[in-house]
């Protein structure tokens, strides 16, 4: 499992592990030093972020859950991860 | 409203966690906060509660030299923690600090600065979670929020041993390039650079913990007897900390 890393800007380090079905994520794994509250949100993300597709409403969708389930994140935002998604879509 | 105080001394992290651990329990059962001033032996390096141990760590380099791996209940990075850093943990109910995440961890890390103020250390807050001197860090701060508690804790460097943190902290490129820095080494700093004479631990611990005192308005500080807690802090020890089921979750 490779993890890559990405630094949003004013955000934490981010190490992420994705695969991709088309645009839709198959594969998702979060590690990096942000902060999570509560922190056992991050299963609950990881498991969401599998029924989100970075070609349509990726980082609404985000937003939303992250509101939904009272999930407070520090150091990186929903963009931050559509941004990198994205990259990694492209190639 | 009074509050708790204890200084464990230097300890083991998988015994220092538990010991967090515990502590927390107890706050949330009694309501009165506690304050615990402690330090680490052996040497150890600590990963944030969203970290991969092996992302983050030579483990394989850490065990051949001594060095004890443990993950935190609180997000963050990896800290190399040694003999010459200053930790403490603060547990309060949640009511007694700002219910913003951002202002609570400025709320607890005042302490710290007003305390750097008095040896005329210029120390400033910068957020999420650290404390800055000169604009290198000088100390890391993490918190989480569980029953009803906030438990912030954070470690200020006295001295650093930049060589030994290093090469078992694996830190990418994309960090270093990102805050401008061109060396790891110039990202950190300790107290004691910055001093005419060094501060031992017991000197910082005092006026700390009368910063504290002040800071939050409690009345007093009654010593909290940590032998009362000995059984569930070795069992939690051994049966979390010390377990790879908790330290490789990630």
């Amino acid at each position: 499992m490779e993890f890559k890393n990405y630094k949003p800007e004013n955000g934490k380090l981010l190490k992420i592990f994705v695969e991709f079905t088309g645009s839709k994520i198959a594969q998702f794994k979060l590690r990096g030093d942000f902060f999570m509250h509560p922190e056992s949100s991050l299963e609950t993300l990881e498991e969401f972020m599998l029924t989100l597709d970075v070609s349509k409403n990726f980082t609404q969708s985000l937003e939303r859950f992250l509101v939904d389930n009272q999930i407070q994140v520090f150091g990186f935002i929903p963009k931050d991860l559509y941004d990198f998604l994205t990259m990694q879509y492209e190639g | 409203m009074k509050a708790k105080f204890l200084n464990t001394g230097f300890n083991s992290a998988s015994f220092n966690f538990a010991c967090d651990e515990v502590l927390l329990d107890y706050v949330s059962k009694t309501g009165i906060p506690v304050l615990r001033f402690y330090g680490f032996n052996p040497s150890s390096c600590t990963i944030g509660y969203f970290q991969g141990m092996e992302l983050e760590i030579d483990t394989q380099k850490a065990n051949q030299t001594g060095v004890e791996c443990v993950r935190r209940i609180t997000g963050g990075g990896a800290v190399m923690h040694d003999q010459n850093q200053f930790t403490y943990t603060l547990i309060l109910p949640q009511k007694l600090l700002s219910q913003n995440i951002l202002e609570s961890y400025e709320q607890v890390c005042y302490s710290i600065i007003s305390g750097l103020k008095t040896l005329d250390l210029q120390a400033e807050f910068a957020p999420l979670n650290d404390i800055i001197l000169n604009n290198q860090k000088i100390s890391g701060n993490a918190q989480t929020r569980k029953k009803g508690c906030v438990l912030q804790h954070g470690t200020l460097l006295l001295d650093v041993d930049v060589d030994l943190m290093f090469s078992l902290l694996k830190v990418p490129d994309e960090k270093i390039k990102y805050k401008l820095i061109q060396s790891v080494k110039k990202r950190v700093t300790g107290i004691n650079q910055h001093l005419k004479n060094p501060i031992s631990f017991d000197e910082i611990s005092r006026i700390l913990k009368e910063e504290f005192l002040k800071n939050f308005n409690f009345s007093e500080f009654e010593d909290l007897d940590i032998s009362e807690f000995n059984s569930t802090i070795e069992k939690l020890q051994s049966e979390k900390y010390s377990c790879d089921e908790w330290n490789l979750k990630y």
